[in-house]
């Protein structure tokens, strides 16, 4: 548990030592909003906004999660294998990762607003939508995390993260869609509320999954 | 010689079900009428049939609304032996409904068309209204004939069945194989553990296509495109595109250990997640697609004693086909290893 703590904290420092990484995530995230209100300028139709977000969320998702293994030098590597557990490891890099990726997601959310208005969303629905933005963030950072791991491990680097894991995203994909879609319905949370039930079951899963196979990734 | 009893049945079963499925003849049934909408007063339309007897003597044609409510029609002409032309009158209390076509004669059964007419000129429907313009009645008897049952829409194409269907049962009994193996071989690290998920991922992988290839002929002729966006059709193609990423996985990693390692664990992830995708999603939404989103699958009732003769066989008859390619498959990975790396795995 203390070793977990000190991951976490360990992660967070690193992020913030190179604050080149963290700018250059927040500056892919803006720009593309950007590029977005540039060709959109206002979007009221509320299905294009909300697909528009979630693929600016996904792509956002993937930059900045397929860089998390890459970063680490090769002695820090070493030292941290001989030290802690697998399990702790990728513990520390899932909890560190849905704290960014919820940020994230909630940043975006509001710049995205910002630029390209409500999209009909309006103060009343804001509340259930976030819970679905942080859930849909959690949801992201638990399936690309692995994915983010093994892409590593291969010759071609991070940019196998992409071609691993645009498929595997698919699932999650829809779920929120549909989440997220019904709540632009103005559809009740009470009738709504089994997806976001789903998202957290698959969560779970892959949360599951991925402390079970990540120390046969890490075998070197 | 004893060993190779299975691959001889898959053999008989396959020509069992290819011969079956392309020779046995489409069961009597009305594929549609000239004209749907109905006017109040005497009416004469076309019925068009296919593979009926309509010169039977015993032929009689029904308009039917409900159990209790029919009408009789007058035969006037049989056109080409595959078209009856009736001619019938509606009776005054007719409800604003739609009709459904009966058709009766000894050798072919009861032939039934839903929704074919439609009437909007008469009175709103009374529920207690009862017509019966008919002296005989309807009697709902079976086709004794040997053929595979009529179904509307699908028609001839419902012989896909034999072929389409069994290529997913395959495809995810390979899959299968893959994720045993890639378990067995975390668990241990045996070389021919990993042989055996990349040979049950490729052959899977043939299967895939194959279903997506019948799968797509199939939604050309039933609902008029070759690719629909439905849940159950985004899973197979996903399935596609998941394990074609294994594939490049793999040929991403120079040093063998290491490429089977990291295979077995993206195997494993993705069928937990192609689970989820196929097994759980589809249910909860809605589908074209038989046997999903509340959608009848080829159940009980279309599912008749001749078609379960040939379908279930041609399920066991794909499934062992699809592992008898795995087998060589395997060993042309296992020979390639002993020629180049002389290793025996």
């Amino acid at each position: 548990m203390k070793a977990l703590m000190y991951l976490i904290k360990h992660e967070f420092r690193m992020e913030f030592r190179q604050k080149y990484a963290i700018a250059s995530i927040l500056l892919f995230t803006i720009s593309t909003i950007y590029v977005v209100y540039q060709a959109m300028r206002k979007i009221d139709d509320s299905k294009v906004w909300n697909a528009m977000l979630w693929i600016i969320l996904l792509f956002s998702a993937f930059n900045a999660i397929s860089k998390s293994f890459s970063t680490e030098q090769r002695s820090l590597r070493m030292y941290l294998y001989t030290t802690v557990k697998p399990q702790q490891f990728v513990l520390a890099k899932l909890i560190y990762n849905m704290l960014f990726m919820v940020i994230l997601g909630i940043l975006a959310l509001g710049v995205f607003s910002l630029f390209l208005g409500d999209g009909g969303l309006g103060p009343l629905k804001l509340g259930s939508y976030l819970l679905g933005v942080v859930m849909g963030s959690m949801g992201f950072a638990c399936l690309l995390t692995l994915i983010a791991g093994i892409a590593a491990q291969t010759d071609s680097g991070i940019g196998m993260t992409a071609v691993l894991g645009l498929p595997i995203t698919i699932p999650l994909i829809l779920i929120i869609m549909r989440f997220t879609t019904q709540i632009m319905k103005g559809i009740p949370f009470s009738d709504n509320a089994e997806n976001l039930l789903y998202l957290g079951v698959l969560n779970v899963g892959l949360i599951g999954l991925t402390y079970l196979l990540f120390p046969y990734l890490w075998r070197d | 010689m004893r060993h190779l009893w299975w691959k001889v049945l898959c053999g008989l079963l396959l020509a069992y079900i290819t011969v079956f499925s392309l020779t046995v003849p489409l069961g009597p049934g009305v594929i549609g009428v000239d004209q749907a909408a109905l006017s109040s007063g005497e009416n004469t339309r076309l019925i068009q049939t296919y593979n009926a007897h309509l010169d039977a003597a015993d032929l009689q044609v029904f308009l039917g609304v409900d159990d209790s409510t029919y009408l009789c029609t007058e035969i006037l002409e049989i056109v080409e032996h595959d078209r009856v032309k009736v001619s019938f009158t509606l009776p005054e209390n007719a409800p604003n409904t739609s009709f459904n076509v009966l058709m009766n004669n000894a050798t072919d059964g009861t032939m039934f068309f839903p929704n074919a007419f439609r009437f909007a000129e008469g009175s709103a429907r009374s529920e207690s209204t009862v017509w019966k313009a008919c002296t005989v009645s309807v009697e709902n008897q079976v086709n004794t004939a040997f053929s595979i049952p009529f179904q509307p829409i699908i028609y001839e194409s419902i012989r896909n069945l034999m072929f389409h269907v069994p290529m997913w049962f395959t495809m995810f009994f390979l899959m299968g194989i893959g994720l045993v193996a890639s378990i067995r071989y975390l668990a241990k690290g045996d070389v021919s553990m990993d042989l055996k998920a990349l040979a049950s991922v490729q052959v899977g992988l043939v299967f895939c296509v194959l279903g997506l290839i019948t799968g797509s002929v199939w939604a050309r002729f039933t609902w008029g495109a070759w690719w629909v966006n439905d849940p159950q059709l985004n899973g197979a193609l996903v399935t596609f595109l998941i394990y074609v990423a294994y594939i490049i996985l793999r040929n991403s990693i120079e040093d063998d250990q290491k490429r089977a390692r990291i295979a077995a664990v993206f195997n494993i992830f993705a069928f937990v997640i192609l689970f989820v995708l196929l097994m759980v999603l589809p249910r909860f939404s809605e589908s074209l697609h038989p046997g999903k989103g509340g959608n009848p699958a080829f159940n009980k009732y279309d599912l008749d004693n001749t078609l379960r003769m040939v379908f279930y066989p041609a399920v066991i008859a794909w499934i062992l086909l699809g592992y008898w390619i795995y087998q060589l498959r395997l060993r042309v990975h296992r020979i390639e290893k002993k020629y180049y790396y002389h290793e025996n795995v």
